[in-house]
Formats: C-alpha cells, structure tokens, sequence
C-alpha cells in the first residue's frame, strides 16, 4: 500500500529561515489492511512524510511508491482518502457543495454521491447541516466534514493526519469507532496523533519518528517490550534514550 | 522528481470552477461590488443633466470605465486572493488530496473566476446598454448622434479580453510566488506598465521620427509588449458612439487572436509552475 525507501526531504533556505532537514532516510511500509500508526514529538516529520505521499511536496532522495504507483500521478488519489489536520474548504461553500466536488472528481454519478453524501453525513450527524455554509461550522464540525470528503468515493487507503484533534470526548470516541469499523471492513489506515491512548487501541504497527528520523518500526508489543509498559511510557522512554535526557514525563 | 506531463480532465476542471464559481458567487464583497457598479451605472442617467454636447460619449466612456473599474477591483481584490488563500488556509490541501493534478487545479482556478469576471460583465454590460439607450431616447439626435449595438457588443468583448489578459497574468503570478499581497504588488505593477509602456513607445517613435539615435532603445521596448500587451489595442469604446466606422477587421481579428494566445501561454505557463512546486 505505502513503501517509504530511504526517503529525504529538506526544506531550502527562504527569506528569514534556514534550510531544514524535515526527513532523513525514512523507511517503512504499510502493507494492504494493516493500521499504521505515527506517532512522534513535534516536528518529528509525521506531517511532512503525509504531504509526501499526498505530493504536496517532493522528496529530494529516496522513493515513495503508493499503491504500486508513484505520488505524482493524481488518479492514485481516486484510491486515498486524505485528511488534513486542520480541515479547511473555500468559506462559502456547503458540506454538499464539497462532497460533489469530491464525488465528481472521483468521475462518481450524481446519484452515487448524493447517496454517499447521505450516508455518511447521516453517521457522522452533518446532515441537518449539510446546505449550511461551511465557514460557519465548529471545529469538529469541520473536522467531521473533512472526513466525509475522505469517505465519500470509498478507497481502499486512509490517510489520516490526526483525526481526533479539535474533537471533543464524544467526537473522538466516534472518531475512534469509525476508524475501527474501516480496520474491520480490511481497509488500509495511515494516521499520525499525538494521542497516545488511540493509538494504542487502533494500530496493528507503530512508526516512532524524532526530528526526521526513524526512531523505531515495529508492533506496539515491541515497542512496549517484555516489561509490558504502556505505550506512552515506552514511547518517552525511547526518545529519551535517543536524545539521552532523563525522563521528563512530558507528554508528546 | 520530475513532475509529469499531466492528463488533463475537462470534467474535472469544470467541477473545481463550479466551486470556484459559487465560493466567489456567495462573498458578500463581491455582491456589494456588483451593486455598486449597477448604482454607479444607473447614475450615468443624469449625465444628460450635465452636459450639452457631445453627452453620448461622456456616458458611454464613464459606463466603460465603470465597468472596467468594476473588473479591475475584482482582479484586485478578489481573483489575486484566490491561489493565495487556499494555500494560507490550507485548502488546497482539501482540494489537492482529491485526484486532480496541479494543472487542472490552475485551470479550475482560471476557469472559476473566469466565469465570475463575464457574469459581471454581462450584468454590468446589459445595465451600460439599457443606460445608454434610455440615454439616447431621451435626447434629440444632434445631442446623441449615433449608437451601434455591434460596436458596444465589440467594445465589451475586448474590455473583457484584457480582463482575461490580466486574470491570466495574475494566475501566472500566483504560480511564482506565495501569498496574495506578492501578488497583488506584481499585479499592480505589471498593469502599470502594461499602461505605461505605449505611452513611453509613443514618445521613443517620435523621437526616432526626429532622427534620434534611439532605434535599440525602440527594439527594446517593442520586445517588453511581447510580456506587456497593450490594452488600447482592444479597446474600442469610441467606436460606440461615433460616426467612424472600423475598416480593418482582419487588423482587430489578430488583436484578439494575440490576446487569446497570450492568455494560453500564460495560462500553461502558470500551470506548469504550479506542476513544480512545494505547497508549504
């Protein structure tokens, strides 16, 4: 589904910043029904190594192949569903308005997607609201319609760039459950969260990422190790391993 | 990693413009913008009041210069904004997860705002028209000689082709550099030169017709209207209420013509600019 080879990615030098190394021979791969988890402290490269694969922007060394394809060739999209940590759409359109344009760039008909459109915006509660402008829904509101955008053309691969944040308890707890009806349904699913706790309860792997590089790759059994810590204890305890500071318990 | 010549779908740029479209169609700003230039349009009615010759050209030159103004506003303010604040807000990346390539997404872009510019026009076209023949009917024929739909109709076409021209331009820029004011400054001042340069032509020629030394400087400056296109070629308002006839039709012929390659170079150009870049 994912194969990430040796992948690097600087950002240049621009007006008032220094050039910075984002990524730094990066390797992983999720494989077809499998639920990946990136997790690392700010600026580790979780969001950069998702605008890599969506080909918002290009990587200076290594391959990304998504799909069998490479990033660069739009119809690989048609088999994604993206979505972004901040959720944003033009500010006057509606939650319909979106998801036609969603659906028809997928080439759906327009009964596919009005059908869609109901479906998913009846279980994620937007429908009521669906003919509203979007510039005027909440945060998880907006966070809901993002996902519907994701779900509409059903794909086979999730991208997600953490879904819970912005969401209250009762939002993320059906957030969670959605995920989990996806990982049962065999779909793919890529999420990056800082929320330790879901991603215990949803990945099957775990990618550990600390300022651009490949801390560890593996199953959350062998993150947590033979003593069976908690996840976010095992994840402070190898950051703070690599960087060789005590343990704070700061929460990343 | 070298971008792809992409494929280009048509269904998919229509259905970006169609947002495009209705985005730009629901901002109150432009709502007020059109109602404005309509208010500024009816009040071209009590030029008659004013003035007591001559009263079909002063209105027919203010409703062109509104409705010019009125477009140039929407460039401004309006169509400079439109990459830069997806891009600031981070909705392209709503729009760019979707399977359409960065060409598509400029021409969607181009094609959007492209519809709004001629619904304006139009509106504010049939608003001009109907000002100016109510003009005419109420005055007697020595104050408002001659009216041509034909020439209007000509004149309007070519107000809204150096619009295009500009929204081309702008799209172009919009794929060189990031954020809207960038943009707007390079607007600002392409279009002043876009003004300027014939003027300063103008001057060079007559001096060169005075046996001055100034022929590489003429070449020079010919060169620049292959990137500066001067607008007063397609402009032919006075033709709307004169007596003059245009003789050389095949001459306006290639005016449009450049002025349409000229948006598809700029066009392609933007695209391919925007095939090659970072979205940050």
């Amino acid at each position: 589904m994912i194969e990430f080879e040796h992948v690097g990615k600087t950002y240049p030098k621009q007006l008032g910043a220094q050039a910075h190394v984002a990524l730094s021979d990066v390797s992983f791969a999720l494989h077809a029904g499998e639920t990946l988890g990136l997790i690392g402290p700010n600026g580790a490269g979780k969001s950069t190594s998702i605008r890599l694969l969506l080909d918002f922007i290009r990587p200076d060394q290594g391959c990304i192949r998504l799909l069998g394809e490479s990033p660069d060739i739009p119809a690989v999209r048609r088999r994604i569903g993206y979505l972004p940590e901040v959720p944003s759409f033009p500010r006057n359109l509606t939650c319909m308005d979106m998801l036609r344009f969603a659906g028809e760039t997928c080439d759906m008909r327009a009964r596919e997607i009005h059908a869609a459109a109901e479906h998913w915006l009846e279980r994620l509660d937007l429908w009521e609201a669906r003919h509203r402008l979007l510039r005027g829904f909440s945060k998880g509101m907006q966070q809901r319609a993002g996902f519907a955008m994701a779900l509409i053309h059903d794909p086979e691969l999730f991208i997600l760039d953490e879904p819970m944040s912005g969401l209250d308890p009762v939002g993320r707890a059906e957030i969670v459950g959605l995920i989990q009806e996806l990982k049962a349904e065999g779909k793919s699913v890529l999420f990056c969260s800082h929320l330790l706790d879901d991603v215990e309860r949803l990945v099957d792997r775990v990618l550990v990422l600390h300022l651009g590089r490949v801390l560890f790759f593996g199953t959350l059994e062998e993150l947590c190790g033979a003593e069976r810590e908690g996840v976010e204890a095992a994840f402070l305890k190898l950051i703070n391993e690599k960087t060789g500071k005590r343990e704070t318990g700061d929460t990343p | 990693m070298k971008a792809p010549i992409p494929m280009l779908s048509v269904h998919r740029i229509i259905s970006l413009a169609r947002i495009i479209f209705l985005d730009g169609l629901r901002r109150h700003a432009l709502a007020g913008l059109i109602l404005l230039a309509l208010a500024a349009e009816a009040s071209g009615m009590l030029f008659m009041d004013f003035f007591g010759h001559d009263v079909g050209r002063a209105s027919s030159d203010f409703l062109f210069s509104v409705m010019w103004m009125a477009g140039l506003l929407f460039l401004l303010f309006h169509a400079v904004q439109a990459i830069a604040w997806d891009e600031e807000h981070g909705a392209i990346y709503a729009l760019l997860s979707r399977p359409i390539s960065r060409s598509e997404y400029v021409l969607g872009v181009f094609t959007g705002l492209m519809a709004l510019l001629v619904c304006l026009n139009v509106l504010l076209g049939i608003m001009a028209y109907g000002t100016l023949l109510w003009i005419k009917h109420g005055l007697e024929m020595i104050y408002f000689p001659a009216f041509s739909t034909s020439y209007f109709l000509l004149a309007w076409v070519g107000m809204v082709m150096m619009q295009g021209v500009m929204l081309a331009a702008i799209m172009l820029f919009s794929g060189m550099v990031r954020g809207g004011f960038p943009v707007l400054l390079l607007t600002a001042a392409y279009y002043g030169i876009c003004s300027g340069l014939p003027v300063v032509r103008a001057s060079v020629m007559q001096q060169l017709a005075h046996g001055r030394d100034v022929g590489a400087l003429n070449h020079l400056l010919q060169a620049l209207t292959a990137f500066f296109p001067d607008f007063g070629r397609l402009d032919f308002k006075d033709y709307v209420v004169s007596m003059t006839r245009i003789t050389e039709i095949n001459t306006i012929l290639i005016h449009f013509a450049v002025a349409a390659l000229y948006i598809a170079l700029a066009v392609a150009f933007a695209c391919r600019l925007y095939e090659r870049r970072d979205l940050q």
